[in-house]
This record gives structure tokens, C-alpha cells and sequence, in this order.
């Protein structure tokens, strides 16, 4: 199914604030990273954090079927 | 003291026994900037009874856009110590103290230790991890605010055994992957906003309120006003490490062995005789004429100590690894605050 990503700070600029990639359903977190590596180049440069349905989630974890949430960490203070 | 906090004592949920917890607590804000600014004055107003204030930064021009601690005045000052002045302006029963100093891994866990909260006001995520680690290792919490342009992040953490910052970003980026404030700008809005509500969840921690918004990342945006609050669990594993570790680790950027090049103002004291390499385009301004810069094209002699500057350190980063010299390093600084110390410290 297509997921919608969301973007943000730096990766927003880099991918724009929306995007979307194909996956199977039920697939591990884990497994999103990889795919997301292959199909947004540069964005393993980046570390960052993943979220669904208002929670981070683990690479352990199932996806739903909900929005991915894309977060880098910011800097400035 | 009744008066004084008579609009927080009326609150419901607040009261005389919230006000006396934050008299008899003590606050440590790391970085006097545009979130330390935004943040301590909160929390001297509200009569937190001790706050110490850990910053070695000097105010300059650019600073003052956001950082409303501050006045034209004050600038080459010692944020730390103008901070702890403006501070007790605002409220004279209470104990302040100033560090005007890099806050260090040999000194981070002393800083911090025995103290009820740490506010992480920094720009830069040497200091942010660093904090993170000397945090869980004394069991202090801590709440941690950080900006991007018109966003901004924050999060209360180690608090009653909620996550910590490794929980959210396992390790620190590879060195100028994320810009900072003085790379790309930062809208002053968001420094009061995001500073705001950190203050806001400083005030709870200390007051014991079961509100406290622990393990949730809250973001805003201020384009769109669009705010999440996202849920993120405890890493245990990544909790305990940091707490076995013997002493406490620098902290490293992935692209550690150029981290040793990489110089505040504050160490160009230690440096014998430096000269400084203008690695900026020709032309490009602000123009320095000064006798110990010199442009990159210039023959460098290596009996000195040379150290790159450019407009945010970017630029000088990259040449640091190229040139080959004996004794090289790049400064890691703006280049008005570059220029301030050329004024006001090394020419005086």
C-alpha cells in the first residue's frame, strides 16, 4: 500500500514536506529504514527518529497503516 | 513571599506548597541564548530559590534579535554573568550564580549533580549529549529545547525514569549535517514560544505536578501552528550504558578526528601566537583588517598555530581537513562573535 511521510526541519527542505513510498503491510520498522535509504537519497546522511499514530517506534515494531513521521534533531538554541 | 507569588498561589492545583517547592529548588540552565534567555526569567520571577546559569559565550550584535536578556549595552559581556544580573533584577530573594565557562565532560557531573533540574538551552549537540549523559548518571532530570528556522522541539526527559534524550536520537550527528541558528537563521517568535514551554514544564517538575509532559517530544511549527506531542519510550539499554561507563565520555561527532581542529573563542587563549586564515570568498563581507588575519591564499608559516574562520565555521571545517599544515584548527564560531573578540578582548 502507499504511505504518506512527513517531513520535517532539514528532511523537509532536503524532500519536501510530503512524501509517499510503496510498502507491503505488517513490515518492521527496521525494514522501513532500508527502504527509505534507497528511495530518498541522502537522507542516510541524517539520523532520525520515526513516528505512527503519535508514538516513536522502534525498529522492532509493525507499521499500521497511519502517516510515517520523519523527525531529524534540531540544533539551535 | 505572598504577594509577590500571589497569582501562582491562587491557582487551582497550585498553592502556598507548590510555591515552597520551587523556593527550595535548584535550577541549572545550560546556555544563556535565545532559550536560556526566554527561559530563566520565568523561572526567577516565579522564585525558584537557586538557579545557576552555564554559559561562556559573550552577547553580540546578532544575538539580540531573540535573546531578550540582553541589551545593546551589555554586548561583549559575559552572557553568564549579564544573565545572573538581569535575573536578580527580577527577583532579589533569590540565589543565582553564574559559570562563565564550556560546560565539560570533567566538570559536567558536578555541575549538575545534587541539583533538582536541568534546563538545556544549548545550540549545539556536543553539549546536548553531554548534558543527557551527566543527567542520567547523577539522576537529575532534564528538559531539552532545540529550533530549526520556524520549528522547534522539546521534551522533558529523565524525569521519575522517563526516557532520555539517547531514547529519541541514539547518537549525535556526523558534525554540520543539521545547521544551527547562526547557519541558517532562526524566527525570534520561536525562541519565546519553545522557550515558553519548557519554562512551563520547569514550573511543573519543580512543583511536583502530575501533569508533567515526560516522554512525549512536543513540536511546533510556527508557519503552520501546527503542534504534535508524540510518545517515546525508555531505552534501557542505552540508559544503562551511559550510566556504567567509569567516568563520563566527550562527546564525539562521528567525524571525531577533526574534532580536535575545532576551536570556541574561548580556547584562543590557550593558542601561542595564532593566525587567523580568512577561508571566506574574496571580497566577501564583513571585510577584517587585522594584523594577525590573513587570507587563505597567503603563504602560512608553520611556526604558528593557524586557525580557519569563515561566516559560521562551515567553511573552515572543510579547509581544516585539506590544508596541510602542522598546527591547524577551525573556529566553530559566528563570525560577529569572531569579530567582537578581535574588538573587544584580543585588542583591548
Amino acid at each position: 500500500m502507499e504511505y504518506r511521510l512527513n517531513f520535517y526541519g532539514p528532511l523537509e527542505e532536503l524532500f519536501g514536506a510530503h512524501g509517499t513510498i510503496e510498502l507491503q503491510e505488517g513490515i518492521r520498522f527496521a525494514e522501513l529504514r532500508e527502504k527509505l535509504t534507497v528511495a530518498f537519497k541522502g537522507l542516510d546522511a541524517y539520523p532520525y527518529t520515526l513516528a505512527q499514530d503519535g508514538a516513536m517506534k522502534s525498529d522492532e515494531e509493525e507499521l499500521s497503516t497511519g502517516a510515517i513521521e520523519v523527525f531529524p534533531p534540531f540544533s539551535g538554541g | 513571599m505572598n504577594k509577590r507569588y500571589d497569582r501562582h498561589i491562587k491557582l487551582k492545583g497550585w498553592g502556598a506548597q507548590a510555591q515552597e517547592q520551587l523556593r527550595t529548588a535548584h535550577v541549572v540552565v545550560v546556555g544563556a541564548g535565545g532559550l536560556g534567555s526566554t527561559v530563566s526569567p520565568y523561572l526567577s520571577s516565579a522564585g525558584v530559590g537557586k538557579i545557576t546559569v552555564v554559559d561562556y559565550d559573550r552577547v553580540s550584535l546578532s544575538n539580540l534579535q531573540r535573546q531578550v536578556l540582553y541589551a545593546e549595552e551589555d554586548i561583549s559581556r559575559l552572557k553568564a554573568e549579564v544573565a545572573i544580573e538581569k535575573l536578580g533584577a527580577l527577583n532579589s530573594e533569590i540565589e543565582l550564580a553564574a559559570i562563565p565557562h564550556v560546560f565539560e565532560p570533567h566538570t559536567a557531573e558536578n555541575i549538575v549533580g545534587g541539583c533538582d533540574l536541568v534546563i538545556d538551552c544549548t545550540d549545539n549537540f556536543r553539549t546536548r549529549y553531554l548534558i543527557n549523559d551527566a543527567c542520567v548518571r547523577t539522576d537529575v532530570p532534564f528538559i531539552f529545547g532545540a529550533l530549526y528556522t520556524y520549528s522547534g522541539q522539546m521534551a522533558v526527559c529523565n524525569y521519575k525514569g522517563s526516557a532520555t534524550y539517547r531514547c529519541l536520537f541514539k547518537e549525535p550527528p556526523t558534525d554540520g549535517v543539521i545547521p544551527n541558528c547562526a547557519e541558517i537563521g532562526v524566527f525570534s517568535p520561536l525562541v519565546a514560544l519553545i522557550g515558553s514551554l519548557m519554562a512551563a514544564e520547569a514550573l511543573k517538575v519543580l512543583a511536583d505536578l502530575e501533569s508533567v509532559q515526560t516522554g512525549r517530544l512536543i513540536t511546533y511549527d510556527l508557519l503552520t501552528h501546527q503542534q504534535q506531542a508524540l510518545a517515546f519510550k525508555a531505552d534501557l539499554n542505552a540508559i544503562a550504558r551511559i550510566k556504567n561507563l567509569n567516568r563520563i565520555e566527550p562527546i564525539t561527532l562521528n567525524d571525531c578526528d577533526w574534532n580536535d581542529q575545532a576551536l570556541y573563542l574561548s580556547d584562543l587563549e590557550e593558542l601561542k601566537d595564532p593566525l587567523f586564515v580568512d577561508v571566506r570568498e574574496a571580497g566577501e563581507h564583513p571585510l577584517l583588517d587585522y594584523p594577525e588575519v590573513v587570507a587563505l591564499s597567503q603563504k602560512l608559516p608553520n611556526d604558528r598555530p593557524v586557525v580557519l574562520f569563515c561566516a559560521s565555521g562551515k567553511r573552515a571545517h572543510h579547509w581544516a581537513q585539506k590544508i596541510e599544515h602542522e598546527n591547524v584548527y577551525y573556529l566553530k564560531e559566528d563570525i560577529e562573535d569572531f569579530i567582537h573578540y578581535l574588538n573587544h578582548m584580543k585588542y583591548d
